[in-house]
């Protein structure tokens, strides 16, 4: 019958997209847990955990990553609040924004960011502290598509406008409509916009790398050119991460799951 | 009715003042510091596009692109991003067609679903870590192989060239394509597929004339980006080869760290070039939307 | 035979059955109508005839061929859906034309075909647009040009009006009718609004829990109800319960009176009976009026609630029985009551439908 065969077919093509997805998994697994001659075991893991050059480098992705996800509530918030209540006429304008990190690749952003920022007026890349600054900042930018679009779809779901009267009316003022009435009524919008920060920035490779900053991912390659298997260790670990950030954003925000969050 | 009565509602309180407004102040800090950090800096490379060392207007930038060094990266580029979007795409297409149409169980359909978001926001360093430990020179699979008689080496297949980074991007990319395309597939009306039958047409004839032009925006559109996505794509690419590849992000990576063209100007117009590239994918990709939005509307 | 004959259609899902032993004969040119609520099979039974269902038991025979096990894509039927249907990639000439170039039809003959059903259903000038750039009663009707092109030997009407504004419906309605007498096309229609189904059809036939509870035409299904459920669902009603005193006189006691129906009655003395009248049969005259001559079935009541509905007033009354509701043709010269008047009713014996309870 007709059925029978299209169900094989498609058994086929689930399958093998099933296998694509668990045997470089499984791979890594494997290859991290064989560090030992002839032994399984988490030596691999052990000797990653506590090499110092990791915990400082994971240390300092997560400053960052913290830092990152409040510049870039501080910044998204209010302006796309402020948008939707007052200048709807500007939202396809800060939508095509939006959408320059895809147009413009991390390379050549971070390009950009060093011939910019490198020489008068604008020296910045002279000091940690201010190559720091270039760095959160290219993260904001990176993330910018997924933050805004979170913080977009949020107050897309609420009355914006009759919450605002409701909150003025009742005597508050503008810094209480803000923090009191909007972002409480945000929160789920703006922790998934954070997660999907904290998973973009942690791993990240070319800002960190070309702007010479002992963040993780940078760690990563020179561990990836000098040993076998802690590599495969890290591998893991960095898929777990990413497995709890996604896990947490499906848990908050039911329903709204896939997508691609990280720029790469 | 709705809008009438928002616009009344919204007059007293929140009200554009007729003639002059401060309400643009409230949005300054975003356009200074999308100016300072992302216009600026773009500005600089396009300006220094068209300017020779000693600041003078100039095309012979873009003219000099022309060079067999420069060609072959972006055409290698061009290739690998051309693969994985196909191939990614092709096989996105059928998974998500066998999860969706295709009658596969309901688990099996949330269990894909799942992977997918995972996998298509697992890439960079991490994923050629994980690509060197399956199908390296040691991985588990190349052992595997080896053990059923097969060495995949000695057959002429290497992880750190076009073939390794086109599997490894795949990782990604099908993943993508199946997230973007089953809401498509689902948004199949089963009127339509009756309607054409009613017409007389058999079920080649349904995907060959209704359902696969409905959904051709939409894949080709997916697959844009997918193509977008591999070509800006450098980390793996990077942690993968050791820099040995020379597609074009790495060849701006080099340029960065040490001028390898000899022209700071020339780095510049690579730059740009790559963007071009990059805003043209988004454009088509917004024109197919617009498309599917519409039809489906 | 007739034209279409479905013999002992039978459809279950699972455990559950939705058609039980339909059988129905349609003539050539026939319009006829399923009418009943959603889940009484209406539905199913059309789809059934369309090949998108397969009876688990009987047999459907169409222009004298057997199709009940045929592909639909091999029945020469064509369908009209409630959502339109139409492909949203294709323009409204496009969608007429998708049956015909299957069939391999000469260009030149395509194209005239098409520009002949579009100027059928009023759309000659709309064929380049696409559904998007139409109304909803415009993809209806173009939807309707589309099923309609093959020239097939029976057009299924799925709910074609339910998704449309009050005032459309009324004219893709009336629309729909026109181009079925000037085809002389077989119809069947399906809906669950009474009022469409007795406006538009030749024949009804009342659907309840899958199987048939009444056929014929509207003017004896909304006049001659054999069912309570039919008197019930076709039109507005009023029920009032009591016993038959005298069958053989037609003499019903409600209450504290007795009416006067038309005799004889089918039952026996005694028997638990609901008396059914449609609002527009009941009278309102004046308190002080001459009612010699009525046979008593005269009931006193109190106005509650008037409502104008442009061409009935409808009037809520209290009686000593039940609330009874009343419709009365609005005209200029009508002297409305007010709320709170006494007034009184008389009910016509040949009003009065007599059902057994169940």
């Amino acid at each position: 019958m007709k059925t029978r065969r299209t169900s094989w077919w498609s058994w086929l093509w689930a399958i093998l997209g099933a296998l694509y997805f668990f045997v470089p998994m499984y791979g890594t697994l494997d290859f991290s847990l064989k560090m030992e001659r002839d032994k399984i075991g988490l030596l691999a893991y052990e000797t990653v955990l506590s090499d110092p050059a990791f915990v400082s480098s994971f240390a300092f992705s997560l400053q960052m990553a913290v830092i990152t996800i409040l510049v870039s509530v501080a910044l998204f918030v209010p302006t796309v609040y402020w948008i939707h209540l007052r200048l709807p006429k500007l939202r396809p304008v800060v939508e095509l924004i939006t959408l320059l990190p895809f147009i413009i690749p991390t390379i050549v952003l971070v390009f950009g960011l060093i011939r910019t920022f490198s020489r008068r007026p604008f020296l910045l890349t002279l000091t940690p502290l201010g190559t720091d600054v270039l760095l959160i900042a290219g993260y904001v930018i990176l993330s910018m598509p997924y933050m805004y679009r979170a913080v977009d779809v949020g107050l897309r779901a609420i009355d914006v406008h009759t919450l605002t009267e409701a909150a003025l009316s009742l005597g508050a003022s503008w810094p209480d409509v803000i923090l009191r009435v909007i972002v409480p009524n945000l929160r789920v919008a703006i922790l998934s916009g954070a997660l999907i920060t904290f998973a973009t920035v942690i791993g990240e490779l070319i800002l960190a790398d070309f702007l010479v900053r002992p963040a993780l991912g940078p760690y990563m390659v020179v561990i990836g050119e000098a040993r076998a298997y802690e590599p495969a260790a890290l591998g893991i670990l960095s898929f777990g991460l990413t497995w709890a950030a996604m896990g947490l954003i499906q848990y908050f925000a039911r329903g709204d799951a896939g997508r691609q969050l990280t720029v790469r | 009715m709705a809008r009438l009565a928002r616009t009344q509602s919204v007059t007293p309180l929140v009200r554009n003042t007729p003639r002059w407004s401060w309400d643009w102040l409230g949005v300054v800090p975003f356009f200074l510091f999308i100016f300072a950090f992302l216009l600026m800096p773009s500005g600089t490379l396009f300006l220094g596009a068209f300017q020779d060392g000693a600041g003078a207007w100039t095309i012979d930038n873009i003219v000099a692109l022309n060079s067999p060094q420069i060609i072959k990266a972006y055409s290698l580029s061009l290739q690998v991003s051309l693969a994985t979007s196909l191939v990614g795409g092709i096989f996105g297409f059928l998974v998500a067609y066998a999860i969706t149409v295709g009658g596969t169980p309901g688990w099996l359909r949330s269990a894909l679903l799942t992977f997918s978001g995972l996998a298509a926001n697992f890439g960079g360093v991490p994923l050629a870590f994980a690509f060197i430990a399956t199908v390296g020179r040691t991985g588990f699979v190349t052992a595997l192989l080896k053990g059923l008689g097969l060495d995949l080496y000695e057959a002429g297949f290497s992880l750190y060239g076009f073939f390794g980074l086109t599997l490894a991007y795949t990782y990604f990319q099908f993943p993508l394509m199946v997230l973007t395309i089953t809401p498509a597939l689902d948004g199949l009306k089963r009127e339509w597929r009756e309607a054409s039958a009613n017409l007389g047409a058999s079920s080649w004839e349904y995907w060959w004339h209704v359902a696969l032009p409905i959904l051709w925006p939409s894949i080709l559109g997916t697959m844009i980006l997918l193509f977008g996505s591999a070509f800006g794509a450098f980390a793996t690419a990077q942690a993968l080869t050791g820099g040995q590849i020379l597609l074009v992000t790495i060849l701006i990576g080099q340029q960065i760290r040490g001028d390898v063209l000899g022209n700071a100007n020339l780095g510049y117009a690579l730059a740009l070039g790559m963007v071009v590239v990059m805003g043209i994918c988004i454009a088509i990709y917004t024109i197919l939307q617009r498309q599917t939005t519409r039809w489906l509307r | 035979m007739p034209f279409l004959q479905l013999s002992d259609i039978t459809k279950h899902f699972g455990a559950n059955v939705a058609v039980e032993r339909f059988n129905l004969g349609v003539e050539r040119g026939e319009f006829v109508t399923f009418l009943g609520p959603s889940g009484c099979g209406k539905t199913t039974v059309l789809r059934m005839v369309a090949g998108f269902e397969q009876p688990t038991a009987g047999q459907i025979v169409l222009n004298n061929r057997d199709i009940t096990t045929l592909p639909p894509n091999q029945r020469k039927i064509g369908m009209v859906f409630q959502s339109y249907a139409l492909f949203p990639h294709l323009t409204a000439a496009d969608n007429v034309a998708f049956g015909l170039k299957l069939t391999k039809m000469p260009t030149a003959e395509i194209k005239a075909r098409v520009a002949e059903m579009l100027d059928l259903v009023l759309l000659g000038k709309f064929g380049g647009r696409y559904p998007y750039q139409l109304s909803g009663g415009q993809q209806q009707r173009v939807a309707l040009a589309r099923a309609l092109a093959l020239q097939p030997d029976l057009l299924l009407l799925d709910e074609p009006l339910s998704a449309l504004d009050a005032k459309v419906r009324a004219e893709v309605r009336d629309e729909i009718r026109r181009i079925q007498r000037r085809l002389n096309i077989t119809t069947v229609f399906v809906t669950h609004d009474q009022e469409e189904a007795l406006s538009i059809s030749d024949r009804i036939v009342v659907m309840n829990q899958g199987a048939v509870e009444q056929e014929g035409p509207p003017f004896e299904i909304y006049n001659y109800p054999r069912t309570a459920f039919v008197a019930a669902f076709v039109g507005t009603l009023n029920r009032l319960a009591g016993h038959v005193v005298d069958a053989t006189q037609g003499r019903v006691r409600l209450g504290d009176v007795t009416l006067q129906t038309e005799a004889p009655l089918p039952h026996s003395d005694g028997a638990k009976v609901t008396v059914m009248m449609r609002p527009e049969e009941l009278r309102l005259i004046t308190v002080d009026a001459d009612v010699s001559g009525l046979n008593g079935n005269v009931l006193d009541a109190t106005v509650e609630a008037i409502s104008f509905l442009g061409a009935v007033v409808r009037l809520q009354v209290r009686t000593s029985l039940a609330p009874l509701t009343i419709d009365v043709f609005n005209e200029r010269q009508l002297q409305l009551p007010a709320v709170g008047d006494q007034r009184r009713i008389t009910v016509p014996p040949e009003a009065c439908l007599v059902m057994t309870d169940a």
